[in-house]
């Protein structure tokens, strides 16, 4: 049996994971990847609270799974606009360590 | 016609001009100027001198303008053709717009206040109307309103100002003639106008405040119109003031005042939440208000009125004023620039009078009836004219206030302000008219001239009479109601008759000081008609007298008018009371103004000033010597010479009680201050410098930001909320 | 109930309310076709449609404004009401002035994507409206998504300049980043409250529909979703500690971007963050008004304490935005609905300024991106005054010195502030204003009093250069509380060196006119569009400080929301 509990903890899981890749990544494709988990991590949420309303007259049923799909949208862009610069970098520094970019600071 | 609805016409036409000639006249002038000045440069011979002259009159001859006054008048005594140069036509288009303008404001003001004269509209007569409603903005329960409201005082004091200010303009034709600022001066007689317009049309303290401030300005840009003039000549015991310095005095001796009067402002306005007169003058405003507060409030708004109408101890300011051209003093004197303390006090005369304690009125009353003493034995001794007529203007300014504490109504006070406007304006520019002829100011130098320029002298001696207290004149209309006044309102608290004394005695003084100027200026011994008159032989100068053109004896024959007869508008306190006072037919004021003992003592007083004048000036039959001769009345002498030290009190202050404590802040301010300030200074620096480490350029440094104030902002939830406990 | 299917027709009204949104979409299109078709050399006609686009979406609004109904639109997505309006009024009036901008800095840097610099102005333009009048978390999250890839594009959009694509690529990583935490949030706010819509979660928390929440309390769920909220939407408002974005992607992006996004996207989140919790989490604000209030004091604190120590002007406007931000933290603590309208009036204020000020920055920096030091704008008045004097007023008003914008802007906030029993947040507030005056009043004393650094004179030359390769290589500025006294001997140092350059030179004037001309070439001329933008900001700078009636009016009945 598939409870809500199951989504919620299985989302907290990937969330973390996402965050710690997000944070200690430094190839800017492997942080996209991250960031993308972490999306990926709130739409399993939102699916599973929808999943949760079904069976009660409390809530929005579909609001969630069509969130999700709203996020999903997202995220392919996201994702697209990403690589592009991630290429650009490159081109012209020909590494995509994210530790190396920081000619601005202070 | 609606007059009233077309109110706001009246500050607007100066306005217009003001903007006329400063974006219109005054370029197309300096056009012409450089256009003609690079012709004569081009020519190469001294034809083009006249051209050139009025460009550089004041900058080329410093040596001729010893002193601004004197400047002016040698260039016209001393022959047009060297100096004087004639207008350019562009400043004159200026200077005539300026007075069409001032001729239409003055008609439409006429207008209003005809209409409120004959009109039946009890909600106009009781409430007035407003002409200009702007919210400017608003803010929960805090309104802050432009408006402009026109009621009976707003349209005396309207016609007030652009008659006398419309008279000014026409005359300053004459008297600023070849002057090189002549288009500068007009632009700032305009905003000094639209100044003191919006002053009284303000229905409330934030419109009255602009207009306050605006006033100071213009008063500050005129009374240092001639800011390159050189200082007095070696020589003169006149103790000119010198323009730019009495600008700046004139502007720091009313600020002190303003100082209280915007604390006053802001007490009234905490306490009671509104700014309009309208309710602050309504007694349901007060219910709730602390009546020690408001009467606190209350003085200090006087404060700004003791400032702006030159009251002691800030009345030095006045006579330094002189500085300015005469038509400027004329305006300050007579309808702008002191009319204003006079008239804040009135606007807020139910505010005095019913809400406030009486501690209020008996401060304005007590402070007026000194500075009218003490400003006219000031007057006694003085050798300038101009001077003889600044402390007359403080010591008349007084009896306002006098008026304003011992009256049932502002109608005293407000009718002394508006005959003192036409024969004091007229006083100052035939004043002027002496110096124009002359080159002088020093009466010493004068005597007989009514033989030379007959007119001023006719026009001159009916205001003397008139601001003397002689029966059938207006100020006698004006004054002895308020010496009356005085009487009764002693009788009324306890036989305290201080009031009356001060007032009585300076209605002696008053009447003596001022046929002493006319005597010593225009008759004098020697002179026709008992010394009444003039004649050659009384004259003691040495400049050729030569008698003023149109433009400047014209204003002084219309002022002449009003000056005399002013005074017979019977139902004046009627009128300004909203009716509150019975209307009085002309027989009846005449028969009760002489049927009373007060006002026979009065007239008694005033002969008697203006026979020991006559004695002592006019036929120096009785020399002045009997009282300066012997060592008490030399010492009173020289005391009232030099002001009663006023002026050197003040410079010692200045010099040693607030530059010492300057000097003592400076070092408290080097060795604490800047020790604490440099210390937090480089504490912040410190703190910014170490702060900034955090922006370390790091991406992933910045998310690690993120999510430790994510977790520090969850932990701080859930501990506040009682999810998470230590 | 259960199984009744879901319909729902929109109708012509619903289109209307969306009126200057679908204007702004409409013309984004059309500027992406017209790219196609406008040959390279002029592309400057592109502006001219977005300009166009961006009034005729003006005129929607207006049009809204006089006969909109403020209902919502699209089954309560999205809604035409006042403070909907209020905020795509300073968002298309930021885009704009940025679209006036764009011409003459696209063709001082060699911007080669013209059209979709252009499309993407318009679209990030159109995501801040849509965020900024969306009754529902969904379409927040769009609009905001919408607006930040524009965004991400529009600062990397300048391929030669490689600080250009850091910012990208920073602002890229940091905001999704915090886009994800966001999201999260809305998740668990979905399911708490079974709904996404914000009147829904409203109408939840009614006193009396769940008698349970009194009594029970909302268990940790609601409280991890307001937390994740309030950090998502914190970092987009830049407020500390989610501001290290900020400066970097200020500096780095296109500086015309940069006028526009710095308050576009100010407008937009200040006012979905409202909408959450003011509106639909009004009734959970003693759980957040405490965090709110940390954070405000926080960024106030840290945004001016990390300007003073500027030396870079463009930077030092980028930690002023966290600062300004601060102050309007202090409005959401605050939580009433007068501060709130203190909240939209400043952020008009702010929109007027701060484009101006980026304006400004814009018309001085050279085409490398450098040339906005405070050493650059030394003795500004003598050589470009007009420019200085617009600078000086935006300073000024900024600084908050009376009756200027700023001044009308935080008079209202902290006047909220002291009438919502928060004199604590005031008097911190007035307290770093004055911190603010210093190096706002800085810039202009650089401006008017400080002779130009002679640029090309020998001892000065160096300084100049090793000074701007330092900052190229990110070396720390030796700017230091304890080395600031020792730098200043050297600055006095370098101009007793540089004088006696100059005093021999003036000797011959010809030498130090041709001197100074490669100065005033790295200075371009402002172009027209440049010249109209600055003296609109500058006109209404002053405008709104004289007469803030109207905008004061518009925000309070925008603020009406909240009495509701």
């Amino acid at each position: 049996m598939v409870t809500l509990n199951s989504f919620l903890v299985l989302g907290a899981i990937l969330f973390c994971i996402g965050l710690f890749g997000a944070l200690s990544k430094r190839n800017a494709v492997a942080i996209l990847m991250s960031i993308e988990i972490m999306l990926n991590a709130v739409n399993i949420t939102l699916v599973g609270y929808s999943s949760a309303f079904m069976g009660h007259t409390h809530g929005e049923r579909l609001t969630g799974q069509i969130f999700a799909i709203f996020i999903i949208t997202v995220a392919a862009a996201e994702a697209a606009v990403a690589l592009a610069m991630i290429i650009a970098i490159y081109r012209r520094r020909s590494t995509i360590d994210i530790g190396e970019i920081n000619l601005m600071r202070w | 016609m609606d007059f009233v609805s077309y109110a706001w016409v009246i500050p607007a036409l100066p306005l217009a001009a003001m903007i006329l000639i400063f974006f219109g006249t005054r370029p197309l002038e300096m056009l012409a100027r450089r256009r003609a000045s690079g012709e004569t440069a081009g020519a190469g011979h001294s034809a083009g001198h006249d051209h050139d002259a009025s460009a550089t009159d004041a900058h080329a001859s410093p040596a001729v303008s010893a002193q601004g006054e004197d400047t002016h008048g040698a260039s016209h005594s001393g022959g047009h053709s060297e100096n004087g140069g004639a207008t350019p036509f562009w400043a004159m288009a200026g200077s005539v717009i300026g007075v069409v303008a001032m001729v239409l404001a003055f008609f439409v003001a006429v207008g209003v206040l005809v209409e409120f004269l004959t009109t039946k509209d009890n909600n106009l007569i009781q409430h007035g109307q407003y002409i200009f409603l702007f919210d400017w903005f608003r803010f929960g329960n805090l309104d802050y309103t432009i408006a402009f409201r026109v009621d009976q005082l707003t349209a005396v004091m309207l016609v007030v100002v652009t008659g006398v200010s419309m008279l000014v303009h026409l005359y300053s034709i004459g008297y600023m003639e070849g002057d090189p600022g002549y288009s500068r001066f007009f632009i700032e007689l305009a905003l000094f106008t639209v100044a003191m317009l919006i002053l009284v049309l303000g229905a409330n303290f934030l419109v009255l405040f602009i207009g306050w401030e605006l006033v100071g300005l213009s008063s500050y840009l005129l009374v240092g119109f001639w800011f390159d003039a050189a200082p007095e000549p070696p020589g003169s015991d006149l103790d000119l003031p010198y323009p730019p310095a009495a600008a700046l005095k004139a502007f720091l001796t009313t600020r002190l005042g303003d100082f209280g009067f915007m604390i006053g402002i802001l007490i009234l306005f905490f306490s009671t939440g509104t700014f309009d007169f309208g309710a602050l003058n309504s007694a349901a405003t007060y219910t709730h208000v602390n009546q020690v507060a408001l009467t606190a409030a209350m003085i200090l708004v006087f404060c700004g009125a003791v400032g702006k109408s030159a009251q002691f101890p800030l009345h030095v300011w006045l006579p330094d004023a002189m500085a300015g051209p005469t038509p400027v003093s004329a305006l300050i004197h007579a309808a702008t620039m002191v009319a204003a303390g006079v008239y804040l006090v009135a606007r807020l005369f139910p505010l005095y009078h019913f809400a406030a304690g009486p501690q209020s009125l008996e401060v304005v009353g007590y402070v007026g009836g000194f500075t009218a003493l003490f400003a006219a034995t000031i007057a006694l001794v003085q050798n300038d004219i101009k001077k003889v007529l600044a402390y007359s203007t403080i010591s008349q300014l007084g009896y306002m206030f006098v008026g304003l504490a011992v009256g049932p109504n502002n109608a005293l006070g407000i009718f002394h302000l508006f005959t003192h406007a036409f024969f004091k304006a007229l006083l100052f520019l035939g004043s002027g008219a002496v110096i124009h002829a002359l080159g002088t100011q020093d009466m010493r130098k004068m005597g007989g001239l009514a033989r030379y320029i007959p007119i001023t002298a006719a026009t001159f001696l009916v205001a003397t009479l008139s601001i003397s207290g002689f029966p059938f004149f207006a100020g006698f209309f004006s004054k002895d109601p308020i010496i009356g006044q005085a009487f009764d309102y002693g009788t009324t608290h306890g036989g305290n008759y201080t009031l009356y004394g001060l007032t009585i005695v300076t209605a002696f003084l008053t009447a003596f000081y001022m046929f002493r100027a006319y005597f010593l200026t225009f008759g004098g011994r020697y002179g026709q008609i008992a010394g009444f008159w003039g004649a050659e032989r009384a004259y003691r100068g040495e400049a050729h007298p030569h008698p003023p053109s149109w433009v400047m004896w014209l204003p002084l024959v219309i002022l002449a008018f009003p000056a005399a007869l002013a005074g017979y508008w019977s139902s004046f306190a009627n009128f300004l009371t909203k009716g509150a006072t019975p209307a009085v037919n002309i027989s009846d004021y005449i028969n009760s103004a002489f049927s009373d003992k007060l006002t026979l003592i009065g007239i008694v007083v005033a002969l008697a000033g203006i026979a020991l004048a006559w004695l002592m000036y006019g036929v120096q039959a009785l020399p002045a010597k009997v009282f300066t001769g012997n060592p008490i009345g030399k010492g009173i002498h020289a005391l009232l010479m030099h002001k009663y030290y006023m002026d050197d009190l003040y410079r010692l202050i200045i010099k040693y009680v607030v530059l010492g404590l300057a000097h003592l802040t400076v070092l408290f301010d080097r060795y604490i201050i800047d020790g604490i300030v440099n210390g937090s200074g480089m504490a912040v620096r410190g703190l910014g410098a170490a702060t900034r480490r955090t922006e370390s350029g790091n991406t992933q440094g910045y998310g690690a930001a993120i999510f430790g104030g994510a977790l520090i902002i969850l932990l701080l939830l859930f501990f506040a909320v009682g999810v998470l406990k230590l | 109930m259960l199984n009744t299917p879901f319909t729902y027709m929109p109708t012509g009204a619903d289109w209307l309310r969306i009126l200057p949104e679908l204007i702004v979409f409409g013309a984004a299109l059309l500027v992406l076709l017209a790219d196609l078709f406008i040959p390279n050399g002029r592309k400057g006609w592109l502006a001219m449609v977005c300009l166009l686009g961006v009034i005729a979406a003006l005129i929607g609004v207006g049009y809204l404004l006089s006969n909109g109904d403020s209902q919502t639109a699209f089954y309560g997505m999205i809604s035409d009401d006042t403070l909907a309006l209020f905020s795509d009024l300073l968002i298309l009036f930021a885009v704009g002035i940025g679209l006036l901008y764009s011409p003459g800095y696209i063709e001082r840097h060699a911007v080669t994507r013209i059209g979709e610099y252009y499309g993407l102005m318009l679209l990030a333009a159109l995501g801040m409206m849509l965020m900024a009048s969306a009754t529902n978390l969904m379409l927040i999250f769009v609009g905001l998504e919408a607006l930040s890839l524009s965004l991400y594009i529009l600062c990397a959009i300048e391929l030669t300049r490689f600080r250009s694509q850091e910012a990208g690529m920073k602002y890229f990583i940091l905001s999704s980043f915090a886009s994800a935490i966001l999201l999260y949030g809305m998740a668990m706010l979905y399911g708490s409250t079974g709904t996404t819509s914000l009147s829904g979660v409203q109408a939840f928390f009614a006193p009396g529909r769940h008698p349970f929440l009194a009594t029970s309390g909302y268990g940790p769920l609601l409280l991890a979703a307001m937390g994740l909220l309030g950090v998502g939407f914190c970092f987009k408002v830049s407020a500390i500690p989610f501001q290290a974005w900020t400066p970097d992607v200020y500096v780095g992006a296109p500086t015309s971007v940069t006028a526009f996004m710095s308050v576009g996207t100010k407008v937009a989140a200040f006012v979905a963050l409202s909408r959450v919790f003011l509106l639909a989490l009004g009734a959970q604000s003693d759980k957040w008004e405490p965090v709110f209030w940390i954070v405000a004091i926080l960024t106030m604190l840290g945004g001016n304490l990390m300007a003073v120590v500027q030396r870079d002007v463009k930077r030092l406007l980028a930690y002023s935005s966290i600062a300004n931000a601060g102050y309007m933290l202090v409005a959401i603590a605050t939580n009433t609905q007068h501060a709130f309208s203190g909240l939209l009036i400043f952020l008009a204020t702010y929109t007027v300024m701060n484009v101006g000020a980026f304006g400004i920055v814009l018309a001085l920096e050279r085409n490398d991106g450098q040339g906005t030091t405070l050493d650059d704008f030394a003795g500004l008045a003598k050589r470009r005054p007009g420019v200085a004097a617009a600078m000086a007023i935006i300073l000024f008003a900024l600084a908050g010195v009376p009756p200027s914008a700023g001044f009308v802007g935080k008079y209202y906030v902290f006047q909220a502030a002291i009438v919502g029993n928060h004199i604590d947040l005031a008097v911190i507030g007035i307290l770093t204003s004055v911190l603010g005056m210093y190096y706002y009043l800085r810039v202009i004393w650089a401006m008017y009093f400080t002779e130009p650094r002679n640029v090309s004179g020998g001892a000065g030359a160096i300084a100049a250069t090793t000074g701007m390769a330092g900052e190229d290589e990110g070396e720390p500025e030796p700017a230091d509380a304890a080395s600031g006294a020792s730098v200043a001997p050297v600055r006095a140092g370098t101009a007793t060196l540089a004088r006696p350059v100059t005093s021999r030179r003036s000797a011959n004037s010809r030498t130090v006119v041709a001197t100074q001309a490669p100065a005033e070439s790295a200075a371009p001329p402002l172009t027209l569009g440049t010249t109209v933008a600055l003296t609109l900001a500058v006109v209404l700078t002053v405008a709104l400080g004289l007469i803030p009636g109207p905008i004061v009016m518009l925000a309070e009945q925008a603020a009406r929301l909240l009495g509701q």
